[in-house]
């Protein structure tokens, strides 16, 4: 589901693939919450994402929301047709900070 | 509450009591305008929630009875009394028409027409034409000239919907209806309310946290719209306001939302009252005046002065923030029968706890005694709490009487005064529930035949106006709640006379006064009489009496004439478990409310000679008794040390002999069987940790009875036809 890619300064690239549906969720927030705790900054790829639902949606909405209060960094970045659709409809973009690589995928 | 409405119908029931105290108290206060904002509160609540629930009737009559409030409110019309009637009056017409749209039935043709008239004297204190008004009631989409009746520019349906936590585990997510609804028509604005979502450990991945505001534009219908959701229907809040809606109805959704912490920008954002602009501008406006200023414009104000929102919008705004900031007290409203289903496995657990206790006793294991008392103290605490849940203070039923008062004294010409002590006095709720009725008949008698008209008072040398006292305190384990007035009391003698003609006792009958009065509570008493000044007076108070045994209580009447008559009643604090004490007679346990209990002593050879005699002397004073065994014809070995327990009730004194006195006991009172049900001196049964049952006595009754068997022994011959009297 999540294939890692450390980086310098205590960074990571995730790239996310499959299917992050409610059946996924559990997993992905324990995942997420791991890294989360490793990393200061993960750049997230999601443009290998065939399935994507509200349960999703929300483990990174937290995700994020927790990121900015421990002071750490979480970028979206590229998304695939799926993803872009489930954040297009939340309208969450100022929260991502992600509207320059809307289309970048 | 799993019924919404029922909860629907019992808030606003809980709000039109509250706005019936205001207004009563605002009649005797007009200048008090907290009253004034606690009553618009109440009545902008019942039309908000109305309105979630689509009842269009109550939203249309509230809508005029809060605008005028609210100009009560803003000092543009002032309370007269005149007003706080018509107000009572649409108070009353607001809750007939919540109890038909809760039982879906059409308005009466006579209600209707009181409706119209309501409608009229109300739009001639708001200064609308009467006759228009009255004829058209306000329709939810319609213009008005208020200024709360304006509606709002948006020409786009707005949507509200918040999704129940459990919908993505029932394999539904939001997404699906939103694509939906893409397809009737376009998504002019989503917003995605996350303040539900937990940071902390709390956090389920798989429920639900997201709230969402929708600005639509289509051609659809309500209907269609509300189908989008029709399989969520079950999981999900949904709001829906037509384009151009009231703004009041934007106003009351701002109300119904669940967020509590939102920012008041954010409320108008989501809510669609403003755009996003608006409410940024706004926000620059209000930090660069703050810059200048020593004090901060709200923001309200600067979306009101920029015309980016209507005041009234902003108002409900701020009163849903203030309300979240103030609440200090969290209520919960429970269902009544699982309080009830708590308070029975309670029973089952106190009985459980005693057999588990004899077990231990019989084993005589120190360690396990040691653990079964800790048990014990644990399960008594328990009990306490669980019938404490319960318990509901007198107050609200009291405050009932206030409207009663006021409406019957003006119907009777008479100027009676109610003053109600004691309120904060707790008992248990379905004792509360079935005190009210015969209440409300000692009420209405007390000022129908009590107290006298005001000429008749003067000519008495009485003041004018009359008295009416409701009190209640506890006493004994036992709440007592007194009736009195200071109106002619009652003739004794022609209630004798009555009470002969009716062969209800003799001429050679020697009966105190008391028990003169309470003749008034027997059956078909002062119906037939009209004649005396009575006349009424005894209208249905078997069935006052009636009832109020029913509830294991006692009711008692004193009475002077010309100064007036109390009604006492008794009744014990719960119906369900209470605090015993076992004695043993015969083969037979008895329990005797622990309460009552004032003392035990020895039957010593002393006071046995006394006892032929029906009493013993206390100490110097004279004290009845009652021998159980011989009361209840016990069998079996006779104690050669018996004891008295001796009993109380009020100031009223008795002792009860018994063989063996087998100390205190949780006990659970279980109902008697219909057989059994009218056996006198026995108040129910409960069950010992033996799993034998045992009696709980009706220690009044049984005092009454000692008190009258002694009159017996002392030798008035013809007295014990007396027994037969109560």
């Amino acid at each position: 589901m999540i294939s890692v890619k450390e980086k310098e300064n205590n960074a990571a690239d995730l790239h996310l693939e499959g299917d992050l549906t409610i059946c996924a969720a559990d997993k992905f927030y324990q995942e997420m919450e791991s890294l989360l705790k490793t990393y200061r900054r993960l750049d997230i790829d999601m443009s290998d994402v065939s399935e994507f639902d509200t349960s999703c949606y929300q483990v990174l909405l937290r995700a994020k929301l927790m990121s900015m209060k421990s002071n750490k960094e979480l970028n979206i970045g590229s998304l695939s047709d799926q993803t872009q659709q489930v954040f297009d409809m939340y309208n969450l973009n100022q929260v991502f900070n992600h509207s320059d690589q809307k289309n970048s995928h | 509450m799993s019924n919404p409405q029922e909860t629907f119908q019992q808030e606003c029931n809980d709000l039109l009591t509250e706005m019936e105290g205001a207004l009563l108290a605002l009649e005797s206060n007009p200048e008090d305008s907290d009253q004034v904002a606690a009553i618009f509160r109440s009545m902008h609540t019942i039309k908000g929630t109305s309105g979630v629930f689509g009842y269009d009737d109550i939203v249309n009559f509230t809508h005029v009875a809060e605008s005028l409030l609210d100009k009560v409110r803003s000092n543009e019309i002032t309370i007269t009394s005149e007003l706080v009637a018509l107000l009572l009056k649409s108070m009353d017409h607001t809750k007939i028409l919540i109890d038909l749209s809760i039982t879906e039935r059409e308005i009466s043709t006579e209600d209707k027409s009181n409706e119209n008239q309501l409608l009229s004297q109300l739009n001639v204190y708001l200064g609308t034409s009467p006759e228009t008004d009255a004829e058209t009631p306000i329709v939810s989409n319609k213009t008005e000239s208020t200024h709360s009746g304006e509606s709002v520019e948006s020409k786009y349906w707005h949507i509200s919907v918040r999704f129940d936590k459990e919908v993505l585990e029932h394999g539904m997510d939001p997404l699906s209806f939103f694509v939906y609804l893409k397809k009737m028509g376009d998504i002019i604005q989503l917003t995605t309310i996350y303040d539900e979502l937990p940071l902390d450990e709390n956090f389920n991945p798989e429920c639900n946290y997201l709230g969402f505001e929708i600005v639509f534009d289509s051609d659809v219908d309500k209907q269609q719209i509300e189908q989008t959701f029709e399989f969520v229907k079950e999981m999900c809040t949904l709001h829906i306001l037509p384009p151009r809606a009231l703004i009041t109805h934007y106003a009351d959704l701002i109300n119904a939302m669940p967020e509590e912490n939102m920012r008041l920008g954010e409320i108008l954002v989501s809510s669609g009252a403003i755009s996003k602009k608006e409410l940024e501008s706004a926000l620059n406006q209000q930090s660069r005046e703050s810059g200048q200023q020593v004090t901060t414009q709200p923001v309200g104000e600067v979306l009101v002065e920029n015309k980016s929102v209507h005041k009234e919008v902003v108002d409900v705004a701020l009163e849903k923030q203030n309300q979240s900031v103030n609440k200090v007290q969290q209520v919960l409203r429970v269902d009544a029968e699982k309080l009830d289903s708590l308070i029975n496995l309670v029973g089952e657990l106190v009985i459980a706890g005693a057999t588990t206790n004899m077990v231990a006793t019989q084993l005589g294991d120190e360690k396990l005694l040691e653990s079964m008392s800790g048990i014990s103290r644990l399960v008594e605490e328990i009990r306490d709490n669980a019938l404490n849940l319960r318990m509901v203070q007198v107050g609200e039923t009291f405050n009932r009487f206030k409207r009663v008062v006021r409406d019957v004294s003006h119907e009777l010409g008479k100027d009676i005064k109610l003053t109600i002590s004691g309120a904060d006095t707790e008992l248990d709720k379905t004792v509360v529930e079935r005190i009210a009725d015969p209440l409300m008949h000692l009420v209405r008698n007390a000022m129908d035949h009590g107290i006298e008209s005001a000429d008749d008072r003067e000519s008495k040398g009485k003041a004018s106006q009359g008295n009416l006292a409701l009190n209640a305190y506890h006493d004994a384990g036992y709440i007592v709640i007194e009736v009195q007035d200071d109106g002619r009391g009652l003739d004794r003698d022609k209630i004798l006379a009555k009470a002969m003609e009716k062969n209800l006792v003799t001429e050679s009958q020697m009966i105190t006064d008391e028990e003169i009065y309470r003749l008034i509570f027997e059956a078909g008493f002062s119906t037939a009489d009209k004649v005396t000044n009575l006349s009424g007076r005894g209208v249905g108070m078997d069935v006052v009496r009636k009832n109020i045994e029913a509830l294991r209580g006692t009711v008692d009447i004193e009475s002077k004439v010309n100064e007036g008559s109390k009604v006492s009643i008794r009744l014990p604090l719960t119906l369900a478990i209470i605090d015993g004490f076992l004695v043993k007679v015969g083969e037979s346990s008895y329990v005797i409310p622990l309460d009552m209990v004032h003392e035990c002593i020895d039957l010593s050879d002393e006071n046995q000679d006394d006892n032929q005699q029906g009493y013993i002397n206390l100490r110097g004073e004279v004290l009845p008794f009652l021998n159980l065994r011989d009361y209840f014809k016990e069998q079996g070995a006779e104690s050669s040390r018996k004891s008295i327990v001796v009993v109380r009730q009020g100031n009223r004194k008795a002792g009860f002999v018994v063989d063996e006195l087998l100390g205190e006991l949780q006990t659970v009172i279980k109902p008697m069987g219909k057989i059994l049900k009218n056996l006198r001196g026995i108040s129910g049964a409960t069950i010992l940790g033996s799993g034998e049952v045992a009696v709980i006595l009706d220690v009044p009754n049984l005092i009454k009875r000692a008190t009258q068997l002694s009159h017996v022994e002392t030798g008035n011959g013809s007295a014990q036809n007396a027994l037969t009297l109560h």
